[in-house]
């Protein structure tokens, strides 16, 4: 499995090291969790942009019109949300780094947000049928994002009271995550009913042989002469 | 607060399309010949059957109900009027059904093809969704008002089904085989020109 989905297992990898290097930092020094949450989140959401992107790809690789259509949507989506970003910081009076770095995480995780979600509109539109790998990777990374999405907008609003909300939320979601991740990934579950493309040997060559026989078959009949 | 909700709003949405993956669905078996036949006779339906004008007018227009006031009685007025309304109901479900047919080949088709814009297959998804949900409210105004309620709706589906049905005739262009035509059996029995 670590072969097929390296990029989810990095993620894993990442997350295990940096919950744990923050626990022993903190346990030593408490000073530790509060200078390396912010920086060591943003890593692992970063590896987390990497696991969506490549859900997304396996979920749409058989088929190019829908995989382009949710790529070019995607990268739109993410374009103009960083552009928004930009625009914020570059117009905010109050700007701070803690706020700025807990403010940057709620935008990058909406960008994920929507990322997934135009992932999971393409699967949904185009009726691709999603093998139970995918399936539960993207419900996972779905379950956890909206959750964290939904607590740092609370945080941004609510401020330190909603801190220990905020912790029970993020970890029980992660848990659940992890839940789904360990069923769906327990055994290799291949997309199922992958067609092949209509360029490589479909209809259209079909219709094209079929049109080149029956225009060789009427000249041997008589041509144009028939009525 | 305004921002607030829109990143609630994000989050319930993305929940929400969670719950629509994880559902069970079926995806057609890909690449079979039924699924263009149908689309095929889909077309043929809507262009040559249900969206022809003078159909149009056989079914919805008013004179016929003129014409049963000035002369029939009110018995005969609420027979016609409930027999209308049926033939209208038939029809609306019919091109419905025919409009649904188009947009799974649609979907099943274009999926695999780079070569249609981004901006043509949103805006042909809208087209299909804004199409179906204009059959679903003029057969609420067929069933609640009768057939006679709504003739500019009528038309503008009409409208909308018959651009829907060129563009998806250019996706099955490829299966009009022009010398097929040559084949068909046609001629009389006693005169067989092969």
């Amino acid at each position: 499995m670590f072969k097929r989905y390296p990029i989810f297992y990095l993620y894993m990898l990442c997350v295990f090291v940096v919950s744990a290097g923050l626990y022993v930092g903190a346990s030593r020094n408490p000073q530790f969790y509060i200078q390396w949450y912010w920086p060591t989140q943003l890593i692992t959401l970063v590896i987390g942009y990497g696991v969506i992107v490549d859900v997304s790809q396996k979920s749409l690789h058989a088929y190019p019109g829908a995989e382009r259509a949710a790529r070019n949507v995607g990268f739109a989506i993410f374009f103009l949300v960083f552009l928004w970003i930009a625009v914020l910081f570059a117009w905010d009076p109050n700007w701070s780094l803690g706020r700025a770095v807990s403010r940057l995480e709620r935008d990058l995780r909406l960008v994920e947000a929507l990322f997934l979600a135009t992932t999971i509109i393409a699967v949904r539109y185009y009726r691709i049928e999603l093998g139970r790998n995918l399936k539960g990777l993207a419900a996972g990374m779905s379950l956890y994002v909206g959750v964290s999405l939904l607590c740092l907008a609370l945080f941004t609003f609510i401020g330190h009271p909603f801190d220990f909300t905020w912790k029970m939320l993020q970890s029980g979601s992660y848990t659940v995550a992890l839940g789904i991740w360990t069923y769906a990934l327990w055994n290799y579950d291949p997309n199922p009913n992958v067609p092949p493309g209509d360029g490589s040997g479909g209809y259209s060559v079909l219709a094209d042989q079929t049109r080149e026989k029956l225009k060789a078959l009427g000249e041997h009949l008589g041509g144009k002469g028939l009525p | 607060m305004i921002a607030l909700l829109f990143y609630i709003g994000a989050a319930v949405c993305l929940f929400v399309l969670m719950y629509a993956l994880a559902r069970p669905h079926r995806a057609p078996v890909e690449g079979i010949a039924n699924q263009f036949v149908a689309a095929r006779g889909s077309l043929q339906t809507l262009q040559q059957g249900l969206l022809p004008t003078n159909l149009l007018n056989r079914i919805f227009d008013r004179r016929d109900l003129d014409y049963i006031d000035g002369q029939a009685a009110p018995d005969i007025r609420r027979l016609f009027l409930s027999q209308r309304q049926a033939i209208s109901l038939m029809w609306i479900r019919r091109v419905r059904s025919e409009i649904l047919n188009l947009l799974h080949f649609h979907r099943s088709h274009s999926r695999f093809h780079t070569n249609i814009s981004i901006l043509t297959e949103i805006r042909l998804a809208l087209d299909f969704a804004g199409l179906l949900f204009v059959c679903r409210i003029l057969e609420t105004i067929f069933s609640w008002r009768g057939p006679y309620a709504a003739p500019r709706l009528v038309q503008s589906v009409a409208t909308a089904a018959s651009r829907l049905c060129t563009a998806s005739e250019k996706s099955l262009a490829f299966l009009k085989v022009p010398g097929v035509s040559a084949f068909r059996g046609d001629s009389t029995p006693g005169n067989a020109a092969v």
